[in-house]
């Protein structure tokens, strides 16, 4: 018989207490583990979505919480292309629109040039891409053309004003594959933001390095209009950026809160049944340290058991959570924000965080059987 | 206490020395032992035998380290039992227990149970094995490996207890009371088994008990009451007052 085995048998005495426990575990987990996946995979999709592009820093309106309410020149995107490491720097335009026939809301749109660089590196797999002089011509994402069941060639209705689908895209990125691509121009006129973008995209030379990056940005944020007034530029290196973003520090704060707290809960959790467990076991205990056992062997048998319940919440938990965030990758209200699987850091994050909440919650339990004395314990009713 | 066992002492040194143990309780106000001194030698069967409260389980929780006396020492093959630091370790080589209650662990088979003391040696889980079912050979219950307490009677049950308590080649057997739970037919298989591992194999045995029958098993029976040793009596009846 292997020591795992003494843990093992312990366990299934109580079945349905200890299914109760790995079940509470597994819920916390999966709960930590998915909104955590969900918070990765929100800051990697922006990271993603400005790096496929070669974007190495990105400027917005300075002081503005929300980027999408950013709101840029568009005729400014000469002063930084004349900068001297700028290799482009083109502006888009993002608005959250509605699409009437369906009832959608929410549906991000970028306005771009259709010969510029982001509409270039768009790897359309139907149709054709976007070209200059196109007019209420939009390119879908294929997630949201497979979800509207439009094809190109085919009319949309956005915000009441009918756009020709042009063609479809192809990225890997969950949150961009529900996206509309359209003219700057269009998007500008559809939303009443003339001459507006939300933010600029730019790319440095080859040359450019983080200092020299770090640079560029200082430029940018001091460049004056003729009267010496600032511009206003917020610039930011790429990563930088979407760390920084409200909604990504919004989601990573949501996240690790109810992480927390789910780890809280935990570690009571299983506080509550290794005590109770330990208790029932008194005498058990007693005779264990009677017949010779250490207090180290007691202590490793209680952690042992939590350890087992730890794991299997584990496995479960992280199963549930990758059912569960397949089923927000789906469903209508959340499937343009939230990808469709786990991200691998945050199922290592939420196994560990279970672990350390089981072990940690039977800490205790453990210390009192090791230390219980045997003589007290074998005639404890 | 050396941590290989030596070879056989002479039987005139004993293996177990009380040295005038007192213990008493409740701030001195209850004295379950008073100046009690005996001495048991390698392969002896002693009976300890008095009536209920004479301080019984008192000295057997003292012989078996699980407590301490207030005055006097134990002494273990001449090594004082107050000088040990690790009594679970010295428990674990030293004292084979067997309680009148059996205390089986209830998920545990048979053989299961025996092997639990023997995690705390060296053997490996194929020794360990091995040796768990020539232990339960030896009481009897070779075609009871498989069953857990509670598939067992109580006689068995007891017998599972008694190979336990030999799973490390304990220097003394203590046994508290074992057929204090057993009918007249299980009590004396159980009597029987302690003959036999005492003639046998040489057991060192200590039996508390207040059953005249247990004790005539017994080669020499060590009365006590009021926590003093009140006379000692050899097998044959050969009767000495006063403590030894």
């Amino acid at each position: 018989m292997l020591f795992l085995e003494v843990i093992a048998k312990n366990l299934m005495r109580r079945k349905t207490r200890t299914l109760l426990t790995i079940a509470g575990l597994a819920a916390a987990v999966a709960t930590s583990t998915a909104l955590l996946s969900s918070a990765w995979s929100f800051a990697s999709s922006s990271r993603d979505y400005y790096s496929s592009r070669g974007v190495d820093v990105v400027v917005c309106r300075a002081g503005v919480s929300e980027r999408i309410t950013s709101s840029l020149s568009a005729a400014l995107a000469g002063r930084l292309r004349a900068l001297p490491d700028v290799a482009w720097a083109e502006g888009s335009l993002t608005e959250m629109v509605s699409l009437g026939e369906r009832a959608l809301i929410g549906i991000p749109m970028h306005g771009v040039d259709p010969s510029g660089p982001t509409a270039d590196k768009l790897e359309v797999t139907s149709g054709r891409k976007l070209a200059a002089g196109d007019h209420r011509a939009v390119l879908l994402g294929s997630a949201l053309a497979e979800g509207l069941k439009h094809r190109p060639g085919e009319t949309l209705q956005i915000e009441g004003t009918a756009f020709h689908i042009a063609g479809v895209f192809q990225t890997a990125d969950a949150i961009e594959a529900n996206t509309i691509i359209a003219p700057l121009t269009d998007v500008q006129d559809l939303m009443g933001r003339p001459g507006q973008v939300s933010e600029f995209q730019i790319r440095a030379v080859p040359a450019a390095n983080d200092t020299s990056i770090s640079r560029l940005c200082r430029e940018i944020e001091s460049l004056h209009d003729a009267s010496g007034r600032s511009l206003g530029f917020k610039a930011l290196p790429m990563r930088k950026f979407v760390d920084s973003d409200t909604e990504t520090r919004l989601t990573w704060a949501m996240a690790w809160g109810t992480s927390v707290v789910a780890v809280g809960l935990s570690l009571v959790a299983m506080l509550n049944t290794m005590l109770m467990s330990v208790l029932e076991r008194t005498k058990e205990f007693g005779l264990l340290r009677a017949i010779g056992w250490t207090r180290g062997r007691v202590m490793r048998m209680v952690l042992g058991e939590s350890l087992v319940i730890g794991l299997c919440a584990s496995l479960g938990g992280a199963a549930g959570a990758g059912l569960f965030v397949r089923a927000l990758g789906t469903w209508s209200y959340t499937r343009n924000f939230v990808q469709p699987t786990l991200s691998a850091e945050a199922v290592v994050l939420g196994i560990a965080l279970t672990i350390f909440a089981g072990v940690a919650g039977s800490l205790y339990p453990a210390y009192r059987g090791a230390t219980c004395v045997p003589l007290t314990a074998l005639h404890f009713e | 206490m050396n941590d290989t066992k030596p070879d056989a002492l002479p039987r005139l040194v004993p293996l177990l020395d009380v040295r005038s143990i007192c213990r008493t309780y409740d701030d001195g106000t209850v004295r379950a032992l008073k100046d009690v001194s005996f001495s048991v030698f390698r392969g002896e069967y002693v009976a300890i035998m008095g009536p209920s409260g004479s301080g019984k389980s008192t000295l057997l929780n003292l012989l078996g380290a699980l407590d301490h006396p207030c005055r006097g020492e134990i002494c273990f093959e001449g090594q004082s039992l107050a000088t040990l630091r690790d009594l679970d370790r010295f428990r674990a080589r030293t004292i084979g227990f067997v309680f009148q209650s059996f205390h089986l662990l209830p998920t545990l088979t048979a053989l299961e149970n025996v092997q639990i003391p023997m995690f705390e040696g060296t053997l490996n889980r194929r020794a360990r094995v091995q040796k768990a079912e020539e232990l339960l050979c030896l009481v009897g219950l070779s075609h009871r490996l498989k069953h857990v307490p509670q598939k067992l009677s109580v006689g068995e049950r007891q017998r599972v207890a008694i190979a336990r308590a030999l799973a490390n080649d304990p220097l003394v057997l203590l046994a508290d009371e074992p057929t204090g739970n057993l009918d007249s037919r299980a009590g004396a298989g159980v009597l029987d088994l302690f003959d036999q591992l005492h003639r046998e194999r040489g057991v060192t045995l200590i039996v508390i008990t207040h059953g005249a029958e247990v004790a005539a098993r017994a080669e020499r029976t060590i009365w006590i009451r009021d926590g003093q040793i009140d006379l000692l009596q050899m097998s044959g009846g050969v009767v000495t007052r006063c403590a030894v």
